[in-house]
């Protein structure tokens, strides 16, 4: 069983694709375990709240394992499995405007208050988990890239994390291609502009 | 005397004269005095040459002006076609002959090269933060997956490892038994019985209650 697991190691990703396409579990575990951290990574950028990110990556991995033999091609993967990506995350944001804001009864401090306060749910980005990460840079490019509208969101961290092609996101998207275009060159000029004094060295 | 007085007045309305904006009477009246008097003629050509130049060098500068606006226009707008075109050429995604007009650009203008090394270097710096995002990932959901998917129970592995553990036990149980009901094996199973005690009674004194209750047990 163990000799089994280190042949999956040394296999290219097509290979495990069509293995376990074949019902080989091993092959789809080690397909999985490849590809967790990319979902993880793509989610962090795309979603604005902290909690669901490991919700959405497992959701998303255990989607892509259970319809991986409807994928004919294993070199359109990436492509693929970013659909995936996008429509849960569309599906999730599509959930979070149907649903009623929640306000919590415990929190006593804000009580005279009607509106929500927005500083607090603000604060709770930037709590644990993003301060692990290294160094004030990252945080500013997290920032920025959770500050740009949606479909600009999900353009640039198509492009630029997973380096997919315009044609390919323009499929996953359901826009055209100059769309596509223009939405990436105006989310970078933007991201220049947030991150200017980091880029000029 | 009143020779004196007429030139001043006419030299004073020689400006109107000029632009024909004086009515009839002192347009002949001007013109008359213009006739004779060599001094106020001699003025009155100075006066018209002098805003002939003025007025044709004004025109010029509008004209000029306007030009290098044009001008100017005309590369901004260049610059901006050279901008909104230069994320699909950083991506490899623009037809050929556009992506040939951003270099001749570049090599016209070396300045706008920096616009590209900027895109290059937002490239890299979003590069090196998602990577390290992926370093804070540290679950693993390949087991549990693959487990739900094919449909065992998520501690799967460890209700495995328990039963080879409890078959193992079983076996070795029932072995023990058919071992002790041969001869030989009784006589195995007393002396190892005797150097359990030993070593109980040497290595445990606090323990020879115990030895002694097991050597009653066994030789009553």
């Amino acid at each position: 069983m163990h000799l089994l697991k280190r042949s999956h190691k040394k296999l290219t990703r097509e290979e495990l694709i069509l293995r376990s396409q074949q019902d080989d579990y091993l092959a789809l575990e080690e397909l999985i375990k490849r590809e967790q951290k990319n979902a993880y990574a793509s989610f962090f950028y795309l979603a604005t709240e902290k909690e669901d990110i490991l919700d959405l990556t497992q959701e998303a991995l255990f989607r892509m394992a259970k319809n991986i033999k409807s994928l004919r091609d294993p070199k359109k993967f990436q492509a693929w499995f970013n659909q995936i990506i996008t429509n849960l995350f569309n599906d999730e944001m599509r959930k979070k405007y149907k649903r009623p804001q929640q306000i919590s009864i415990d929190d006593t401090s804000n009580e005279n208050k009607n509106v929500i306060n927005i500083s607090e749910i603000k604060d709770r980005k930037k709590l644990p988990a993003e301060n692990t990460l290294a160094g004030e840079l990252n945080k500013k490019i997290t920032d920025a890239i959770h500050n740009l509208p949606e479909p600009f969101r999900i353009a640039i961290v198509l492009r630029e994390l997973q380096g997919l092609s315009y044609e390919e996101i323009s499929d996953i998207t359901q826009t055209s291609i100059g769309t596509i275009k223009s939405r990436i060159a105006r989310a970078r000029t933007k991201l220049q502009e947030s991150l200017k004094p980091y880029l000029i060295q | 005397m009143q020779e004196k007085e007429t030139c001043k007045k006419v030299t004073s309305l020689l400006g109107l004269y000029i632009d024909n904006k004086l009515d009839e009477d002192t347009k002949r009246f001007v013109f008359t005095h213009l006739e004779y008097c060599q001094e106020c003629h001699e003025k009155y050509l100075m006066l018209k040459q002098l805003i002939f130049e003025l007025r044709k060098a004004y025109n010029e500068l509008i004209l000029d002006i306007q030009n290098q606006e044009k001008k100017h226009l005309f590369y901004i707008k260049e610059y901006e076609k050279f901008h909104s075109n230069l994320s699909a050429y950083f991506d490899n995604e623009l037809p050929l002959n556009e992506s040939l007009n951003i270099k001749k650009y570049m090599i016209k203008f070396p300045n706008a090269r920096q616009d590209l090394e900027e895109m290059y270097e937002l490239h890299n710096i979003i590069s090196d933060c998602s990577s390290s995002v992926k370093k804070t990932m540290n679950q693993d959901f390949s087991k549990k997956l693959s487990y739900k998917i094919q449909g065992k129970p998520i501690n799967y592995r460890q209700q495995l490892s328990l039963k080879i553990a409890s078959y193992a036990l079983i076996i070795l149980t029932i072995s023990l038994l058919i071992f002790s009901t041969l001869p030989q094996g009784k006589t195995v199973i007393e002396k190892g019985l005797k150097y359990f005690k030993k070593t109980i009674y040497v290595e445990a004194p606090s323990t020879r209650k115990l030895a002694n209750k097991l050597k009653t047990a066994q030789h009553p």
